[in-house]
């Protein structure tokens, strides 16, 4: 962040009211009068100087190094705000029903997206603002790859999936090109609302919460631990017995810390509750309790993405110098990526709400 | 290529409500205690520049960056330095709560009570009116932490919302956004998710009851340094150049500006001894008992 710094020198020769007029024989003239008397003449000791002005600049800096979103947190791939997946029957194979599989949570949240789907033959495009199971069906005149597109507008933005459709559709293979994972269906007839249809699901990763999150914690707050430097001179300054095992250290009438124990191996003390070991080899172990949220904030962060390189969008974007702090921690993202779905329930929660639990042929 | 280090200062188009002003007078400046900090009104003080027909603009329309301060006379009213230390204005309030959102618990923030905010700031606690604002937090003693803060990413009115955990007998609080009528206002900050390399390390954010304070990001600080002094170089140039009288009959010596003007004046005369010898020539400051009858244009005509 710039400063800006002006230094300004107000003497009588900038100061017209400095100069006092007077008449001598018809002669008009000035006559300086004494800074001092000029600062302090006023009502009170106050100043004389009642017009005294000076310009000043001020800027605003900042960095365009990247973005980040309202909803830190809440960045999204675009698959996730904006898609959709298509049927046909076998005995209509030229009637497409397509079924937008966008995310309900966040349309819910953002109420003001809408879509627009192009059914890619030439047809008036048709709003599709109700997600699966509703749908809407087209009839195309004639065979052919079409490319179907879903476009989703919001206030800060456009996102636009496509995908071809062959035309008649033949065979029960759902093609999803912005994900890893194909469904590939193994028996059954390629019809009716909804579709109901064995799968076999090839995940990437396994993508449980808790797989996401560090083993050590159960409860919050949590066990944090790490290396730091040793601090145990801290403890010096204050109270009248030294490096004393268990004996209260106070600072400002407060207990500050306490030498829990020392031995050949370690020393272990404590400073404002936080855990520390000291080791004959300099270093210093530290445990301590997370802290700064209460104990419904603590929600298990799923892997993180480069979100460059996944063609993710996000919600509204300022312009920041943050970014690179905020470290690419996109912690909702990694759940509803298609591509690490490796159950059936997975794609029911995250929105792919068009397949059934439970249903079979 | 590094981005954003191109174009990244721009002029600034803040409020004077946006500012506060910091003064500290010294009259030496090998002063170095018992310094007397005192806050300006910058609304009445900060004047923007608008602009007109010939900046190309209208005269609604803030020229932007460039601003009238006025220095008031009841505070610069003696010689000596006075600094002026001009900042994005403090909102000192405190957490109310650290929550989440209850449709999307993965949204955090901070729970502001607009009845913790002081009347002349509860302007900007409308829905996103707190965006990339900063907000730096105090220790219980009163002290702030040093080098930290967090940015705004978005702040919207709320309210509380009792959910259902795994069972119906544990419940806790949620906030859900509402449009307006709450005085509770929820705010995301950033960073406020953790690293995927350690998910546990969930970055701090506030605790409740904790006192915090939020700044605008609208302009850099800017600090003005104003020197009230009895002379300068051009003061100088004066008794240098200027045209000057001695009058032989009273002797007064008159020193005189460019147009004229009577600058200072001096009574010019010689101290001898009981023997008349000479002793000194002495020239002695009239200070305001100026003779009008030197003035330059008087003699001279």
């Amino acid at each position: 962040m710039n400063s800006e710094i002006y230094k300004i020198r107000v003497s009588p020769e900038v100061l017209s009211t400095d100069i006092v007029s007077e008449t001598y024989q018809t002669n008009t003239f000035g006559v300086y009068s004494a800074m001092t008397s000029i600062l302090s003449g006023g009502t009170n000791g106050s100043s004389l100087l009642t017009g005294l002005t000076i310009d000043v600049v001020f800027q605003n800096s900042f960095n365009d190094l990247g973005f980040y979103t309202p909803f830190d947190g809440f960045i999204l791939q675009k698959e996730v705000v904006n898609n959709f997946i298509f049927s046909a029957s076998t005995g209509s194979p030229y009637t497409v029903l397509v079924y937008n599989t966008s995310d309900i949570e966040f349309r819910k949240f953002l109420s003001l997206s809408n879509y627009i789907l192009n059914w890619g033959d030439g047809s008036p495009v048709q709003v599709l603002n109700e997600t699966a199971p509703q749908y809407l069906s087209h009839t195309y005149s004639y065979a052919g790859d079409f490319e179907i597109s879903l476009t989703q507008n919001n206030p800060w933005g456009t996102t636009q999936v496509t995908k071809t459709l062959p035309v008649p559709v033949t065979g029960a293979t759902i093609p999803n090109p912005q994900g890893t994972c194909t469904f590939t269906q193994t028996g059954g007839n390629w019809s009716g609302i909804p579709i109901n249809a064995n799968f076999i699901f090839t995940g990437d990763s396994e993508n449980t919460v808790e797989a996401q999150v560090s083993s050590t914690w159960t409860t919050v707050p949590f066990v944090v631990s790490g290396f730091t430097k040793s601090q145990i001179t801290d403890l010096k300054n204050y109270g009248s017995i030294k490096y004393a095992t268990n004996v209260p250290i106070f600072k400002n009438g407060q207990v500050y810390g306490v030498i829990n124990e020392m031995s050949t191996s370690y020393t272990a003390y404590t400073i404002n509750g936080v855990d520390y070991y000291d080791y004959p080899d300099g270093s210093t172990v530290f445990f301590s309790q997370s802290s700064g949220l209460t104990s419904n904030d603590i929600v298990a962060s799923a892997i993180t993405k480069q979100e460059v390189l996944l063609d993710i969008v996000s919600s509204p974007e300022i312009q920041t110098e943050i970014f690179i702090d905020r470290g690419k921690i996109s912690a909702f993202e990694g759940l509803q990526r298609l591509g690490e779905v490796d159950n059936l329930g997975d794609l029911a929660r995250y929105g792919y709400g068009f397949f059934k639990i439970n249903t079979t042929i | 290529m590094a981005l954003g280090t191109y174009g990244i200062t721009r002029p600034a188009d803040m409020s004077p409500e946006d500012v506060e002003i910091i003064m500290n007078y010294t009259p030496s400046r090998d002063v170095t205690q018992n310094f007397v900090l005192k806050k300006l009104d910058a609304a009445s003080l900060l004047t923007p520049y608008f602009n007109n027909n010939d900046t190309g603009g209208n005269t609604n329309e803030i020229l932007g960056g460039l601003y009238n301060l006025q220095l008031p006379a009841s505070e610069f009213n003696a010689l000596g330095i006075y600094t002026l230390y001009i900042r994005p204005a403090e909102i000192r309030t405190n957490i109310t709560d650290c929550g989440i959102l209850s449709a999307l618990p993965n949204v955090k923030g901070i729970i502001v009570d607009l009845n913790n905010v002081d009347p002349q700031y509860r302007n900007k606690f409308v829905n996103q009116g707190l965006v990339g604002f900063r907000v730096e937090y105090l220790n219980e003693d009163g002290s702030k932490i040093p080098n930290f803060f967090r940015i705004i990413t978005s702040s919207f009115y709320c309210e509380p919302v009792t959910t259902n955990l795994v069972n119906t007998q544990q419940k806790q609080i949620r906030y859900r956004y509402v449009e307006s009528g709450s005085d509770l206002m929820f705010c995301t900050l950033s960073p406020s998710s953790a690293p995927s390399n350690k998910p546990s390390a969930t970055p701090f954010i506030g605790q409740p009851n904790q006192n915090i304070i939020i700044t605008n990001t609208y302009f850099n600080p800017v600090t003005v340094e104003i020197e009230m002094a009895q002379y300068d170089i051009d003061t100088l140039a004066i008794a240098l150049y200027g045209n000057q009288t001695k009058s032989i009959e009273d002797g007064i010596y008159t020193l005189y500006d460019t147009n004229n003007n009577i600058f200072q004046q001096y009574n010019l005369f010689e101290v001898r001894d009981e023997f008349n010898n000479l002793l000194y020539e002495v020239r002695q400051n009239r200070g305001d008992n100026i003779d009008f009858s030197k003035n330059f244009n008087s003699i001279i005509q």
